[in-house]
């Protein structure tokens, strides 16, 4: 059952067109958005965490309409979300910014709320630096104070634009699960320049590009897309979108392959850049004619 | 971060009074530990320590300590509310993406400036209850009319209240006023310097229009031939109860202002600042 629809969804800025009648469903479980830079992939999440409204087209989200006051509330009530960038007001610990974003999100009684902060502390793994100043953390451990409070009350949707920048690997680990346990019964929306997260954790991947939704389906379809375009040589090829050095010294080619090479199998990553990269020349092309 | 099984834990039933309130103690917190409203109390304690020190034998003119509260806790004041008020705008969508609205969020910061209005109100209980152990001196001797001669209790009273606690909660409710229509950085500055020097313009002695700035008109002081202040008094034509009464108003009315920032069914809003401005008319026509 879905739980969030999107219908001939438009955004613009001025004479720029962020989302051009965007179609999308999203069910319980984790879904990747992926996409270049000014693809329109933070409009989306900032649409859908009602922090802005669509020009155009039909939102609802859990049941709820995000253009009536109730409804945004209704969405407000049941959302985690964690914005591409947050500064912290000054003063505040880690538990007390989330403690404070506990407030925001109608947890009056004293209790219940200090219990449910340091659960969401101890599951993003800042216990030790819960009574640290925000200011003084890392940049990694002030991310996971944003997902802390995007965790408090189990929302049935979260909406999290690029959660993994900053962190570590072993932290990424652990934000892997958690997403993982979350998407058992929640909506969750991952947008990410990781593509490796998006592999590891994501059932579902949607690729943007200038607006448009370019692919949507599962992880393994997408990077179905790129078999037989992936290949190693001892040198770039000019018919390669992308190439580069490997560790290994040899060159990484993708694209489409001359006869006899050395195919290897794809990653999501070689598979997005296809996509992105056909998409760009299409476009060109149009354009040229 | 743990990787142990997440419970569910829902928020229960949400009402809206104990969020408001919930919310109100944790901005009154971030208020009475934000620097600037702590450098203006400990100013003002620092008095109070050399009055202690003095044996109460300070200055017996109680425009100045006013004055103080006034600027520590007045304009300070207005300057933290500013700030607490654009603090949120710092992380971005969180705040407005909350199922707490900015006039929920407002309502808090307007009950937030009860904190330097109660720490006026201490200051005040202190300069009445110094003044009653050790009269100032003058004539008559008895406090705190000794301040303003024959001038009855009430008036002084009223008098005191509207200089101290209700600047010190005017001026703050005002910060989360001019935050919320001009949230950019510099608006503090400019509000701070506006106040500062809407409230200290000189106005014509005599004239009804002397007592519109709201504060520190109410009081005249007299000096002796080596410039020392030997006794106050009301000035002249001036009710200190409907003058109360005005700045009161004004108060209210800036909180209205702050809230009705939230375009939200601002009816409700309007009305109450109608009555509120045409009370404040009143009470200060009354008042001169």
């Amino acid at each position: 059952m879905n739980t969030v629809t999107l219908a001939g969804v438009g955004k613009t800025y001025g004479r720029t067109t962020a989302l051009a009648d965007i179609d999308l469903a999203l069910a319980p479980g984790i879904t990747g958005l992926l996409g270049p830079n000014g693809a329109g992939k933070t409009t989306l999440l900032r649409i859908l965490a009602t922090a802005l409204g669509a020009d155009s087209g039909r939102v609802s989200v859990l049941g709820a309409d995000p253009t009536s006051t109730a409804g945004r509330l209704a969405i407000r009530r049941t959302l985690g979300y964690v914005p591409q960038e947050t500064g912290f007001p000054r003063g505040f610990t880690a538990f007390g910014f989330v403690d404070y974003m506990a407030i925001l999100k109608e947890w009056s009684n004293r209790d219940r709320r200090h219990a449910e902060v340091r659960r969401v502390i101890d599951l993003t793994g800042l216990s030790d630096v819960a009574t640290k100043r925000v200011n003084v953390l890392s940049g990694g451990q002030r991310r996971r104070v944003v997902l802390a409070q995007a965790m408090l009350g189990q929302p049935d949707l979260l909406v999290l634009d690029e959660p993994t920048a900053g962190l570590d690997p072993e932290q990424r680990g652990r934000l892997r699960d958690l997403l993982g346990r979350a998407g058992e019964t929640a909506t969750v929306l991952i947008s990410t320049h990781q593509t490796e997260d998006v592999a590891a954790v994501c059932e579902r991947v949607v690729v943007l590009d200038a607006g448009r939704v370019l692919f949507d389906g599962t992880v393994p379809d997408l990077v179905g897309l790129a078999t037989g375009r992936v290949w190693m040589a001892t040198e770039r090829h000019s018919s390669a979108l992308h190439a580069w050095r490997t560790g290994t010294g040899r060159i990484r080619n993708i694209g489409d392959p001359p006869p006899d090479v050395e195919l290897i199998e794809p990653a999501l990553e070689d598979a997005y850049l296809l996509l992105v990269g056909d998409h760009a020349r299409d476009a060109d092309l149009e354009a040229v004619s | 971060m743990s990787a142990a099984t997440v419970p569910r834990s829902s928020n229960p039933v949400v009402r809206p009074l104990p969020t408001l309130l919930s919310l109100a103690r944790a901005d009154a917190r971030r208020f009475a530990r934000h620097p600037l409203f702590l450098f203006g109390v400990g100013s003002l304690v620092a008095l109070v320590v050399a009055s202690l020190l003095q044996g109460f034998a300070g200055d017996p003119a109680p425009l100045w300590p006013t004055l103080l509260v006034a600027l520590f806790l007045g304009v300070f004041g207005f300057v933290v509310a500013h700030r607490l008020t654009t603090s949120l705008r710092r992380s971005g969508d969180l705040a407005e993406t909350s199922p707490v609205g900015q006039r929920q969020r407002t309502a808090a910061l307007c009950l937030a400036c009860l904190v330097p209005a109660s720490a006026a109100t201490l200051f005040t209980l202190y300069m009445l209850v110094a003044a009653r152990i050790a009269p100032p001196v003058g004539s008559p001797a008895s406090a705190p009319v000794a301040w303003f001669g024959d001038e009855p209790d009430l008036a002084i009273l009223a008098a005191l209240v509207a200089l101290g606690p209700v600047a010190a909660l005017g001026g703050p409710l005002l910060g989360v006023a001019v935050a919320r229509w001009a949230p950019f950085r510099g608006s503090a500055l400019v509000g701070m310097v506006v106040l500062v020097v809407g409230t200290s313009l000189p106005s014509s002695a005599g004239s009804p229009w002397q007592a519109l700035p709201p504060w520190a008109v109410l009081a005249d002081e007299f000096a002796d031939g080596n410039g020392r202040v030997v006794s106050s008094s009301l000035v002249d034509g001036v009710s200190p109860q409907w003058y109360l009464g005005y700045v009161l108003c004004l108060c209210g009315l800036a909180a209205i202002a702050a809230l009705l920032r939230d375009p939200i069914n601002r009816r409700p809003l309007f009305a109450v600042g109608a009555l509120l401005a045409l009370a404040a008319i009143g009470c200060f026509s009354l008042a001169v």
